[in-house]
């Protein structure tokens, strides 16, 4: 049976405290980052244009993106049959996610509204109830 | 409401509470069983559940609108206003004698307990 060495410890600490080290020095390592943010940070005169730049970057792959999930939904809409679950799930998630947002806002309003008449029904009888209880003829 | 009026109610109130269990249980029992209770009714009993019958019809005590479509399907909405909705037929029916009092209530028992249902029922 081996006994407790506080060896282990001391060095399993000093192996921590390196490792943080390491993760901060690689926090700022070029290859870990996008290569226009690179640019950006390095080049300090022409910071602005760069930033420009990132910014059209981002907004070109989000208008493809958008224009995808369009198209995906067109296509879901057009098609005379409906795929199975399983397909759907396995081959095409957007096609699933826009027939979603289509059609639970609907099933919401038809579940408020039967719970709104549901409860306006209930506060209905129990005033009628405790206007029958506090009548003369009640004698319940 | 008169000082009179409220006391008659008072009075009714009393009487109700005192023959709780036999509305109760002509409420609760079907046609046949209400004839025999009847029969078995002391007068007192009979008037009490006349005057209900009355206040029920003029309007006094109100009724759900699923009981009066029973009524109506019985067809016993012309017979019920015809013998207890005014006041004076009441008062004549109630100095009758004890046959005829019960031979007026055999009309109406298949009704009864619907027309008690507002007083016995939550």
């Amino acid at each position: 049976m081996s006994s407790f060495d506080p060896k282990i410890l001391l060095d399993y600490a000093r192996y921590k405290h390196l490792m943080s080290l390491s993760d901060k020095a690689g926090a700022g390592k070029e290859e870990d980052r996008p290569p226009d943010v690179v640019l950006a940070e390095t080049d300090q005169a022409g910071a602005a244009d760069k930033a420009e730049k990132v910014q059209r970057h981002l907004f070109d792959e989000s208008s493809k993106l958008q224009q995808l999930v369009v198209s995906n939904a067109a296509d879901a809409l057009s098609s005379p049959t409906v795929p199975s679950c399983e397909t759907s799930v396995a081959s095409n998630t957007p096609k699933l996610l826009e027939t979603k947002v289509e059609t639970t806002p609907l099933i919401n309003r038809r579940q408020k509204r039967q719970r709104e008449k549901s409860v306006k029904e209930k506060v209905k009888k129990v005033k009628e109830d405790a206007a029958h209880s506090s009548a003369w003829y009640c004698i319940v | 409401m008169t000082s009179q009026a409220s006391k008659k109610l008072q009075s009714l109130r009393e009487k109700l509470i005192e023959e709780t269990v036999f509305l109760k249980n002509i409420e609760s029992s079907k046609p046949l069983k209400v004839r025999h209770m009847l029969n078995a009714a002391s007068s007192k009993q009979l008037k009490l559940l006349i005057k209900i019958i009355h206040h029920v019809v003029s309007g006094n005590i109100p009724l759900k609108g699923a009981d009066f479509s029973l009524l109506t399907r019985a067809r016993k909405i012309s017979l019920l206003s015809r013998e207890f909705e005014r006041e004076k037929d009441v008062s004549a029916l109630l100095k009758k004698s004890r046959g005829d009092i019960l031979s007026v209530l055999y009309k109406v028992q298949s009704v009864i307990g619907v027309l008690l249902s507002p007083i016995v029922k939550k």
